[in-house]
């Protein structure tokens, strides 16, 4: 019983210490507060509940500061950083593609799907486009008639490109021969480097290989 | 026995399928190097078929560069002062080059 007593009878004093103390004035209130938790120094009694303004000891940093407005950027700059950004790998994709699996350059020409400029500056003008075929037919075989289109590949390139460097300009005046384009003579310059294998390619240029149309 | 060679004849296959997949464009070209103190910098690489999609041939052949691989002695203080490349990549054309842009041609993965 006694100890029951002894554990209950802290709680009992706090209760009437508190009791006690809500029930008294301002100032002894702050008294008792001050002896049992450590009261504030100085006199904020007197202060009360006004609020004291002091003078800010540095000027506020966003306050007198000149609004900025965003500049605007010219869409023209957009559009080429976005063309800057662009993977063009991705675009080669989507391109036609010839028997090798790589992509065959004229047909994406012709059906639109590429539209290489002619010149760096704008508004470069595409030099004309030879429309002439020179048909190669080695007189013991025709069947390895070659047809040379010119227009396949002035769509592309220019006249001194190709003469007189690699062919003389008159027809059956070099000695063309699959041999001499496979060291990389002649057609073979670029075909097997940057245009279609050769190869893989005889049709392109035999047209009797390539079987009735 | 059989197996191994199963397994053999299935890699062969995936070796043949992936490089027909993975077909090459014509004329990636690597470009040569002449600095001997270049460190581990990858070589420039040089596709024609991206710059074909935008630009015919004689845009930049034979004014600007030589039909044969190697024949410019291309470097980046000319491309730089905007010759070479650099008639192009000055930022108005096509990208600038400068730190940023490094790993657009001396690319440190392969393709």
């Amino acid at each position: 019983m006694s100890g029951d007593c002894g554990r209950v009878f802290p709680f009992l004093a706090l209760l009437c210490l508190a009791l006690g103390t809500a029930s008294c004035s301002i100032e002894s209130r702050k008294r008792v507060a001050d002896v049992l938790f450590e009261g504030k120094p100085g006199n904020t009694a007197e202060q009360g509940s006004q609020r004291v303004v002091r003078d800010p000891r540095r000027p506020p940093a966003y306050a007198e500061r000149e609004f900025i407005p965003r500049p605007e950027i010219d869409p023209a700059v957009i559009a080429r950083n976005e063309l800057f950004q662009r993977d063009w790998k991705v675009f080669l994709r989507d391109l036609p593609k010839d028997a090798t699996g790589r992509v065959d350059w004229v047909a994406a020409l012709d059906q639109g799907r590429i539209h290489p400029a002619p010149g760096i500056e704008e508004g470069s003008v595409d030099l004309p486009v030879l429309p002439m075929d020179v048909v190669l037919e080695p007189e013991a075989q025709p069947l390895f008639k070659a047809v040379f289109p010119h227009k396949a590949h002035t769509e592309w390139l220019t006249c001194n490109n190709c003469h007189m460097q690699l062919f003389q300009m008159q027809a059956g005046a070099d000695d063309i021969s699959m041999a001499s384009i496979f060291a990389g003579k002649h057609c073979g310059a670029c075909h097997g480097k940057v245009a279609f294998e050769v190869s893989t390619g005889c049709a392109r240029c035999h047209p009797v290989l390539a079987g009735p149309q | 026995m059989m197996r191994m060679s199963k397994i053999l004849a299935l890699a062969l296959l995936w070796g043949v399928f992936y490089g027909a997949v993975k077909a090459e464009e014509m004329g990636e070209i690597t470009l040569p190097r002449e600095k001997t103190d270049a460190g581990s910098l990858p070589r420039a690489e040089f596709s024609h078929a991206v710059h074909r999609i935008q630009f015919k041939c004689y845009v930049c052949h034979d004014a600007l560069f030589k039909m044969q691989a190697g024949a410019d002695h291309i470097n980046m203080d000319g491309v730089r002062e905007g010759r070479f490349c650099g008639v192009c990549h000055d930022g108005e054309t096509a990208f600038a080059v400068g730190f940023n842009t490094c790993n657009r041609c001396h690319k440190t993965e392969s393709r």
